[in-house]
């Protein structure tokens, strides 16, 4: 591809044309650009560092890859895995480039209870969260090389119980209102930015048992009756088929995909014709609800 | 009762039929090579990107008998604190599988495998944008599958590593595409196979980035004038043009 045909796909506002570069390709020559992620200026030229589509919002000028590691943003909700217990923080695995950071004085003391950290609360760190725990959390602040530090300052963050762990590519979580929703079938899904998305039973929490002392940091599940679990593992399957093809995944698509594949049997699912089916046919009905 | 510890052969012993005397000696001709290539030319390269499924990014490369497959996982935290916390790192692994061709290798890597893991990483790190990453390294894993020609199979696997760090989202100032050539007297003979490299008096690998028009890279043995070396560059310089557009190709094929 020529020069000027780039420059045409670049300008031309109304066309749907994706345009695809590879590392060193350059994106335009117009200094009238800004260099956005994925793209540095070499001699006045705007040149792609990345493989991926060229994302263009007014002058400026980025390179989506499809494939990435997870780049944070201030707010975004995550969910994680706690790698390491360390002084004072938690290192947490949140499939970005570097470990998440969760200090001690970013989470909540069990109980509610309303003080400073002590020397009593770093050594039993441990009790509120160990190696290899699940938590949903959110993203407070980023560190001076780039890693991000993590606070679960809420009720609605905290250890994950009751559930399993699905892991789709990040840039396929759409940003929403909420990333906590509960389905229409009776599953709680907490859609993380970071491409890590919890499937839970629905465990309704009243404001009594919230202050109980272990409420929070507790290691028990509850008991998950077998039709439970099939759910579960139904929800999982759907969210694995939607990022198979590399379908965009929030909660709306969920439901249309979880509908469309409901009368298959589970293991089912994850087939590559019934994946594409089902796919195909949630993709329908969110496009007929779009125009409406 | 017999030990039952060894493994007693077959009572009748066959001796293994051997070839003796028929295959020719190989002689180089600039002419005619054995696959019927020009001096000139590489074997044609098939290259594919996004084959190992739990690896951040993964390629896969065949040239003639030669296969290479690559996996990078990261950018992710470094283990090991000492390393430079200003700048990312990249940790290189190539290995020859014992099969790969010729004599049985060994499980552990050898002198040989190390030295291509360092220069593997040489050959790369210039294109990498490790600025970008400060605090993590990038790991990639090159297993020769099937070697025809140590000095290709280095250029391979960088051209693959290269191609698979793209696949990974992992920001780089240009693919780096490498190219290998051997030097029969004069003649300068690109990407030469196993049987080639057995005979020529020198070697040339050159790692290149086509769209920025510069060397990451230039690893030569052997022995050879300035006017032999300065036409080998420019003839690999041409062939990772023209391995840098295959790479293009595949990685727009699975954007």
């Amino acid at each position: 591809m020529d020069q000027d045909d780039i420059e045409m796909e670049i300008d031309g506002e109304d066309s749907l044309d994706i345009h695809v570069v590879t590392p060193g390709e350059v994106v335009t020559r117009d200094s009238a650009f800004m260099r956005g992620h994925g793209t540095y200026t070499e001699d006045e030229t705007l040149v792609a560092s990345l493989a991926g589509v060229v994302d263009r919002v007014n002058k400026l000028i980025s390179i989506k890859p499809l494939r990435t590691r997870y780049n944070g943003e201030i707010g975004d909700v995550v969910v994680g895995r706690i790698t390491e217990v360390a002084q004072k923080r938690w290192k947490v695995d949140m499939n970005a480039r570097q470990d998440g950071v969760l200090l001690l004085s970013s989470v909540n003391l069990p109980g509610g209870v309303q003080r400073r950290k002590n020397e009593s609360d770093e050594l039993q760190m441990r009790t509120f969260f160990a190696e290899g725990d699940m938590l949903s959390a959110e993203v407070q602040a980023f560190f001076q090389d780039g890693a991000a530090s993590l606070h679960t300052r809420s009720i609605k963050y905290g250890k994950l119980r009751n559930g399993s762990l699905v892991t789709v590519p990040s840039a396929l979580i759409k940003r929403t209102k909420s990333h906590f929703v509960t389905l229409p079938c009776g599953v709680d899904v907490i859609l993380g930015l970071n491409g890590y998305i919890w499937v839970a039973k629905h465990v309704p929490i009243s404001p009594e048992q919230a202050n109980q002392p272990d409420a929070l940091y507790h290691n028990d599940n509850e008991p998950i009756a077998d039709q439970e679990r099939e759910i579960i593992a139904r929800v999982s399957n759907t969210i694995l088929a939607l990022a198979k093809h590399n379908n965009f995944i929030n909660d709306t698509m969920i439901v249309y995909a979880y509908e469309a594949g409901s009368s298959h049997r589970v293991k089912d699912i994850l087939k590559p014709d019934i994946s594409q089916e089902i796919v195909q046919t949630a993709r329908a009905q969110f496009q007929e609800a779009q125009q409406h | 009762m017999s030990d039952r510890k060894r493994v007693t052969g077959p009572e009748k012993s066959v001796a293994p039929l051997l070839e003796t005397g028929s295959v020719p000696a190989f002689i180089f001709n600039p002419d005619r090579r054995h696959d019927g290539r020009d001096v000139n030319h590489l074997r044609p390269v098939f290259m594919k990107s996004g084959v190992v499924r739990q690896a951040n990014g993964s390629a896969y490369l065949e040239a003639g008998k030669l296969k290479v497959a690559c996996a990078v996982y990261g950018p992710r935290q470094n283990q090991r604190t000492k390393i430079s916390a200003t700048k990312g790192s990249l940790g290189c692994d190539f290995k020859f599988s014992p099969f790969s061709g010729g004599r049985r290798r060994s499980y552990m890597k050898d002198e040989q495998e190390r030295e291509y893991s360092l220069v593997l990483e040489q050959a790369l790190s210039p294109a990498v944008r490790l600025d970008l990453i400060p605090k993590s390294t990038v790991d990639i894993f090159v297993q020769v599958l099937e070697s025809d020609g140590s000095a290709a199979c280095l250029a391979a696997a960088i051209t693959c590593a290269s191609l698979a760090l793209a696949d990974a989202g992992i920001e780089m100032l240009d693919a780096v595409a490498a190219c290998s050539a051997g030097y029969f007297e004069s003649t300068v003979c690109l990407d030469p196979t196993g049987e080639e490299e057995a005979h020529e008096g020198g070697s040339l690998v050159l790692s290149y980035m086509p769209s920025l028009n510069e060397v990451t890279h230039v690893i030569q043995s052997g022995e050879t004038s300035t006017a032999t070396t300065v036409k080998a560059l420019e003839l690999c310089v041409d062939a990772c043009s023209q391995i840098h557009a295959v790479m293009q190709q595949s990685l727009i094929a699975n954007v």
